[in-house]
Order: structure tokens, then C-alpha cells, then sequence
């Protein structure tokens, strides 16, 4: 027996990293096997992020009505008493009424910051997102921030959000680029492109990924600046890029913001959670799992939550033999 | 004048950029200045670009030149970036052939009854299993003239190929090499040495365990689950027991009598804590709680450091931007 003990910790000291490896490869495989999806409850960060798409074309509706309003009262206004002021005020209002008439059930911008590494974690909640926005009839346009190797995989997510919805009910239907959704795609210095998003959007995309003049755009009809976009979403796979977005979307231009990380970043974004600068946030995988299992997208995230599943259970393991051997014989040898 | 200009126009861009914070939004000056300071630094991000591409070609080509070690490396990089540069320039219409064959009719009434072909391809042939690369083919612009149900051939941009056949999964695989340095980490790393490292490696197998839902793993799932509080409070009282009677035979009778106490405490709370341990809700709290505390902490740091630097450099203090000089 202690000879064969001796024989195993030798064994095992010398190969434990290929055991290991082969172990890891083993799950992942082992992963592939199941088909059924996995019961996930859907965490409050990811249900506000859910939140902000479901009600985005409600929140829409109810600007308009604010915007009628406010027009009502300022023609009221005028009848009494007409100024320069108060006239140009009444052609703001009508324009921005006009426009906000356009993409009647709200505007989702969509900002894909991740490459291939982190697309198998982030792909997903963007792919889930997308076709949740195309579900309730909202107007898409997608960016890329940082990263300028996402443009073709950008285009990828959004296609095949665009063309899966061919065999979807309606409102979602095929979705057509430039009338329901823009791709517009990388531009440099992303912080500066988003301020100038503050001003005018085309001045900052003069057009779209694949060269087409945005101006001549039926969706770009109803969009003059960042505050004609209802909602933002943030998916990235680098820590520091989506608080550009915190500071000029959020807490400049006051529009809600969801942010999407790989799990191993999450952490650093719960304070802006908490502080209610972010109306949501997508953890990982498991945000991706939990998102597209209420929208009804098909469930990748969630199948590949497997190999997660079991390579986690497989990390608890080794942890607890790495302390087991630690205490027998660590501790001695220490 | 090399040494007072650039501080120059270090310190006004700074000033109008942190101006424009403060500034009436509809104020001509307001509009003036963000235009112009925007379109000035995205001008400047794209010379960024191509002096990026300029430093890869200068140290990738003396690597070469001078045969450094690995320098049949550096022809790989560079060879590789003039060969993607290319396949983005040359046209759509050059590239590998695919197969397409019509998916699925589509009739919409809203859009004037059109009928919309879709189409499903991979490099390789014909696939039952359509995945969002095939789609896209279809999708995009130049999809080709279907001719009835017939399967037909189309080319694929050869930039489109070299990104989803090489940079996609070579990316990926980059990435997923992590994993398993991870796993091996966590055997070799997380153990508990002292009382700190012992409170990481618990709050990490909560958040580990948190994650994903354990009860699914087929045959010992549930059993795990249904027994994780007596491992989790067995764990933690036989952990703290050790510990007392270390500090017993270490003549410490005070910290052993704290151990002793702990792990009575420990017990108490297991008895009166619920059957099931929520680990999700237990992954939020800590999320929620310690990390938020922790992270803000981290967070206003590095922002008053971040202050204390921007106004060094735009009052001409630092300046890194010339390289050292001035």
C-alpha cells in the first residue's frame, strides 16, 4: 500500500498539468453531449437589462405624448404672446416630434466591443439582444467601440439576427439594413465619436460598414442625435471601455445604459449597477443563458453553459483535493 | 518653440475638452468647440492607425534584418498583415466558392409581398445545420441569384474567409487557453495558507458554484446539492478546529478558545439557517457587498490619481507626449 502510494504522488507529481488538461478537454467534450437546456432563474442584473428593450417601445410612445404635449402648450403660448424664441422652440419640438414619429417603437444602439476570443461568451447576449429589439419592432443600430477587429463579426451577429427573423411571427419579420437596422462600424477615438454622436450622429458615421451613405437611409430619417436613441447596450470584452460610455450616454446625455462583460470583468461594473447608472448588466455566459431563455432565442449561451457547468464542478474538485494535499503533506513539507 | 508648443496645445485641447462639460449645450461656442476638437482627434486616431502599422513594419522588419532570435516569426506577422490588409482592398467577388441551397420561402405582406429567398452554405458544402457564418452569406449584399430550388455556387470575399476560417478560430483558441491555465491555477494557488487566503478560496467557490447550477450535473448533482450545507459548515468547523488545536499545542489558549468559539458560533448558525443554500443569492451578496466596497474604493483612487496626473500634464508639469524631452 506504500509503495503504491508513493508510486501514485509520483506519478501524480510529475503529470498532474497533462492530467489535468486532458481532464478539462474531457468536459468540455462531455459538454457537447447534452442537448437539454439548462433551468436558469434570471438574475435582477440581467432582468434590467431585459427591462430596458421590453418596455423600450412603451418608454417611446410615452416621449411622443410628453413631446405633443409640451408642442400644445408652447402653440397655446404663442397664440397669446409670439416670439423668435418661442417659435424656434416650436420648430425644435416639431422636428424632434417628427423624428421620434419615424422609428415609432424607439431606437436600440448597440455597441459590439469584443473580438473571436470573446465571442463565444459575448456573442450570444449581443446575438439575444439584437433579436429581442427586431421582436418588438425597435430600430437597431450597431457600432463598434475600441475594438477594430469586431466590424466583420459585428456584421455576422446582426445578420443573422436580421435574416432569423424571417421565420419569426411578426412584428419581427425579415429585417432589412438601412429601413430596420445600421451597422455603422468602427471610427477611431471612440470616446470623441460618441460626444460627437452628442451633436450629430451623421457627422460621426457619414456611413455605413459597407460604404453606403447613411443621410439616404430611411431608419437615419427618424435620428439627428444620441438623445433620439432610447436605449444603449454596451457588450465588451475590455475593462475601462464601456465607461466612455457611463460618462457621455449615461451621465451626460442621461440615456439608459445596459453593459455586457465576459464574467471574469463583471465585477468591476457592479458600483455603477448600484449606483443606478447602468439599468442593467449581462454577466457572462450566464447572463447570455438567462437572457436568451426569456426572449426565446435559440439557445446557444445556454448549451455552452454546460462545459461551464462542468468545468466549474471540476475547478470545486480540484480545490478541494489541492487543500486535502495541502494539509497531509504540504504543511510537513513546509 | 519645440518645447512650448506642444504643452501649448496640450493644455487648451485639455481645458476645451473639460470645458465642454460645463458649457449650455446650444451655445454656438459650445457647438464650435466640440466639432472642431472631435473631428480634430478622430483625424488624429486614424494617423494612431497608421502609425501603429508603421512601428509593426519597423520592429517586425529589424527583427528580420538582423536575424534576431525567432525572426521567422516576425515574417509570419508581417507577411500576414500585407495578406489580410490585401483580401479587405481586392474585391468581394474574389474568393472561394460555396455551395448554397434554398432554406426556407418567405412571404411577408408588409413588405409589398415579396418573397425572400434564404439560403444556407458553409465552405465545405451543403449543411443541414445551419449555423450564423452560413447565414450570413446570405444575408449579406451580394447573395447570389437563386434559380428555383436549385443548389447554386457563390463566392465567398476572400476577406470574409480569412476571417472566419483563421482569425475567428485562432482568436478563439487564444482565448480558450486560458482555461486550462486556469484549472491548473486553481489546484496549484487556491489553498488555504492563512486566515486571508482561506476567505478568498471560500468566497470563490461560492461564486464558482453560484454561477452555474451544480444540481443539473447528471447522477451527483442533485445529491451535491442536497448535501452542500452539511459540506459547506462540516468544512468550515473541522477548517477552524484544526486551526485551535494548532494554537492548543502552539500554548495559545486565548486564539484557541476565539477558534473554539467560532466553530460553536459556525454550528449555531448552521442549525438555524434554511435546508437549501441559495449559492446564488450568496454569489449577489458578495457581489453586491465586499466587491462593490472594494471595487469603489479602487475606483476613487485611481480617479483622484487620474486627476492629479491630467492636471500635471495639462499645466505642463509632465509631458509625456514628448517623449521624454522638455
Amino acid at each position: 500500500m506504500k509503495l503504491f502510494l508513493s508510486r501514485f504522488t509520483s506519478f501524480w507529481k510529475n503529470r498532474y498539468r497533462a492530467i489535468i488538461y486532458i481532464m478539462t478537454f474531457a468536459f468540455v467534450w462531455l459538454a457537447l453531449i447534452n442537448k437539454k437546456p439548462l433551468d436558469l432563474t434570471v438574475s435582477d442584473a440581467t432582468q434590467g437589462a431585459l427591462d430596458l428593450v421590453e418596455h423600450m417601445p412603451e418608454n417611446h410612445r410615452k416621449k411622443i405624448k410628453e413631446q405633443e404635449e409640451l408642442l400644445a402648450k408652447l402653440q397655446k403660448e404663442e397664440s397669446v404672446q409670439s416670439s423668435a424664441e418661442l417659435t424656434a422652440q416650436i420648430d425644435e419640438t416639431k422636428a424632434y416630434l417628427e423624428r421620434l414619429r419615424i422609428n415609432s417603437n424607439g431606437v436600440f444602439l448597440v455597441c459590439i466591443d469584443f473580438d473571436a476570443g470573446s465571442d463565444a461568451e459575448l456573442g450570444p447576449m449581443a446575438y439575444a439582444s439584437i433579436r429581442h429589439a427586431f421582436s418588438l419592432g425597435i430600430k437597431v443600430l450597431i457600432n463598434n467601440g475600441y475594438t477594430v477587429m469586431a466590424q466583420p463579426l459585428s456584421q455576422m451577429i446582426v445578420d443573422s439576427a436580421a435574416l432569423g427573423g424571417a421565420t419569426m411571427p411578426r412584428p419581427y419579420g425579415f429585417k432589412q439594413a438601412g429601413s430596420d437596422f445600421v451597422f455603422f462600424g468602427f471610427r477611431p477615438n471612440p470616446f470623441q465619436v460618441y460626444l460627437q454622436m452628442g451633436e450629430s450622429v451623421l457627422s460621426a458615421y457619414e456611413t455605413d460598414y459597407s460604404g453606403k451613405a447613411l443621410a439616404e437611409m430611411p431608419i437615419m430619417k427618424g435620428i439627428k442625435d444620441i438623445r433620439d436613441i432610447d436605449g444603449i447596450a454596451a457588450y465588451s470584452c475590455n475593462v475601462g471601455t464601456p465607461e466612455s460610455w457611463i460618462n457621455v450616454a449615461q451621465t451626460k446625455f442621461n440615456i439608459p445604459l445596459v453593459v455586457g462583460m465576459t464574467a471574469v470583468s463583471v465585477s468591476d461594473y457592479f458600483p455603477y449597477l448600484q449606483s443606478g447608472q447602468l439599468c442593467g448588466l449581462i454577466t457572462g455566459l450566464r447572463g447570455a443563458a438567462e437572457y436568451e431563455k426569456t426572449v426565446g432565442a435559440p439557445p446557444v449561451a445556454n448549451r455552452r453553459m454546460w462545459a461551464q457547468l462542468y468545468t466549474h464542478a471540476f475547478a470545486i474538485g480540484l480545490i478541494v483535493v489541492g487543500n486535502i494535499e495541502y494539509f497531509i503533506k504540504g504543511k510537513r513539507a513546509a | 518653440m519645440r518645447n512650448y508648443l506642444p504643452p501649448i496645445i496640450c493644455g487648451v485641447c485639455g481645458v476645451i475638452m473639460m470645458l465642454h462639460f460645463f458649457l449650455p449645450e446650444n451655445t454656438m461656442l459650445y457647438k464650435t468647440m466640440m466639432e472642431w476638437v472631435t473631428n480634430s482627434t478622430i483625424v488624429v486616431g486614424v494617423f494612431g492607425l497608421f502609425i501603429g502599422l508603421a512601428s509593426l513594419v519597423h520592429n517586425h522588419g529589424n527583427r528580420i534584418a538582423r536575424r534576431s532570435p525567432g525572426w521567422g516569426y516576425s515574417v509570419i506577422t508581417l507577411s500576414f498583415t500585407a495578406i489580410v490588409a490585401l483580401t479587405g482592398i481586392i474585391s468581394q467577388n474574389v474568393g472561394p466558392s460555396v455551395v448554397s441551397k434554398p432554406l426556407e420561402k418567405y412571404n411577408y405582406d408588409n413588405r409589398k409581398n415579396q418573397d425572400h429567398t434564404l439560403i444556407t452554405h458553409t465552405l465545405f458544402g451543403y449543411k443541414d445545420e445551419t449555423y450564423k457564418t452560413n447565414l450570413v452569406a446570405a444575408a449579406s449584399s451580394d447573395a447570389p441569384e437563386m434559380k428555383g430550388e436549385e443548389i447554386t455556387v457563390r463566392k465567398v470575399p476572400l476577406f470574409m474567409f480569412f476571417y472566419n476560417y483563421v482569425i475567428m478560430p485562432m482568436g478563439a483558441t487564444t482565448f480558450s487557453l486560458l482555461a486550462f491555465y486556469m484549472i491548473t491555477a486553481t489546484y496549484r494557488a487556491m489553498r488555504a495558507k492563512s486566515w486571508e487566503a482561506s476567505l478568498l478560496l471560500i468566497s470563490s467557490i461560492i461564486i464558482l458554484i453560484g454561477q452555474v447550477p451544480i444540481e443539473e450535473i447528471p447522477l451527483i448533482g442533485k445529491w451535491i446539492m442536497g448535501h452542500a450545507q452539511l459540506i459547506v459548515y462540516m468544512s468550515l468547523i473541522l477548517y477552524i478546529l484544526y486551526a485551535a488545536m494548532k494554537q492548543f499545542f502552539s500554548r495559545n489558549f486565548i486564539t484557541c478558545g476565539i477558534l473554539s468559539a467560532s466553530a460553536a458560533l459556525i454550528g449555531v448558525i448552521w442549525y438555524y439557517t434554511p435546508a437549501d443554500v441559495d449559492f446564488e443569492a450568496m454569489k449577489s451578496i458578495i457581489l453586491n457587498y465586499p466587491n462593490n466596497a472594494a471595487k469603489r474604493g479602487i475606483l476613487i483612487g485611481v480617479q483622484l490619481g487620474s486627476l492629479a496626473t491630467s492636471i500635471k500634464i495639462l499645466s505642463g508639469i509632465e509631458k509625456p507626449y514628448m517623449g521624454g524631452r522638455g
